[in-house]
């Protein structure tokens, strides 16, 4: 599965640098940011995590990009993933790629300026965001076609 | 009055009442000091310790308020010692307890040794510093070597490894310096966070 506070791995988290604020509840980390939580890896330039008294709730990660990788695990696929902020809210379950997202997942890829990842049901949405964007506000899908020995 | 002391004439007559007086009082002094018994200087040397301080207190308990009479800092140790010279004290196992600004959850702190700058209003604590808080019931603990407490700003700092310990995580790095009002920290380097899952 991908990050999901439900499972029973913590979330390890390694930084130059970070700021801790109680009262507003976050924990910005900055510098060579590596989080992991089993054998999901997110590594960024600045993270900042949420943190209510139950625990985390909420992550934000940004870089140039913010890179996402998830091994295969149950028949699917690796996944690579990168944008330039990556968001994970624990109380959708979804993993959201912004700006200049990508996602590969055994040879098919997503790109576009928006892509959701629902992590309870594996669901994949893209939005192609303004046409002024950087890739003239179009969601591109390859999808590898699989082999006819399969 | 004081100029009839110091005139000519009469100032003589008070000059020898002054001197015999005094006389009169040093012999008595001395025959009072010859009585003492040799063991209590021993014993006086002895509770103020080798560092000969100017002064030292036993079992201290120093707290200071804020304009509006609420507390601000409370300091315990078993003994303190001052020395005039760099307006120092020196305490042993010193427990404190500072509350922020507007801030009813107080900060505990303890340490080996802590000495007090009065005159820059710092405190530097040194061996097994802790610092703990209960917020919203729940516990945060900061353990380091060496932590210096700035009064004047109302911040908490160090340059040694700290571990932070939260109900839901651990955090390591080396180096930090917590603003205690704002209830902010920050970790200089080498930081690492461990979260548990949600329960």
């Amino acid at each position: 599965a991908a990050f999901t506070l439900d499972s029973d791995e913590p979330i390890k988290v390694s930084a130059n640098s970070a700021r801790l604020d109680d009262s507003a509840g976050t924990a910005i980390y900055t510098g060579a940011v590596e989080l992991v939580q089993g054998n999901v890896k997110l590594d960024a330039e600045r993270v900042v995590l949420y943190r209510s008294p139950q625990g985390l709730s909420r992550i934000e990660a940004s870089g140039s990009p913010a890179v996402y990788s998830q091994p295969s695990q149950d028949q699917t696929a690796v996944i690579n993933a990168e944008a330039l902020n990556i968001t994970w809210s624990a109380k959708d379950s979804q993993l959201t790629f912004e700006r200049e997202a990508l996602i590969e997942q055994g040879g098919s890829t997503f790109r576009g300026d928006i892509i959701h990842y629902d992590t309870v049901n594996r669901v994949v949405t893209a939005e192609g965001g303004s046409s002024e964007g950087t890739n003239s506000g179009r969601v591109e899908m390859v999808i590898q076609p699989r082999s006819s020995g399969q | 009055m004081i100029a009839r002391l110091f005139s000519p004439g009469k100032g003589k007559a008070w000059a020898r009442t002054l001197a015999l007086g005094g006389t009169i009082a040093a012999t008595l002094f001395l025959m009072w000091q010859s009585d003492e018994p040799p063991g209590s200087q021993e014993k006086a040397k002895e509770l103020r310790g080798p560092a000969e301080p100017d002064g030292f207190i036993i079992q201290a308990d120093y707290r200071t308020w804020d304009a509006q009479g609420n507390p601000k800092i409370r300091m315990t140790s078993p003994r303190i010692e001052q020395f005039e010279s760099n307006n120092l004290a020196a305490m042993e196992q010193p427990r404190a307890t500072l509350h922020g600004e507007g801030d009813p959850v107080p900060w505990n702190i303890e340490a080996d040794q802590g000495s007090l700058l009065q005159n820059d209003g710092l405190v530097n604590l040194n061996g097994n510093v802790v610092i703990q808080r209960q917020f919203q019931g729940s516990d945060t603990t900061f353990k380091t070597d060496e932590l210096t407490l700035n009064n004047t700003e109302g911040t908490v700092y160090t340059d040694q490894p700290v571990t932070i310990t939260e109900p839901h995580g651990t955090t390591k790095a080396t180096g930090m310096k917590a603003w205690l009002d704002d209830r902010i920290l920050e970790l200089n380097s080498q930081v690492e966070g461990h979260y548990d899952p949600i329960r």
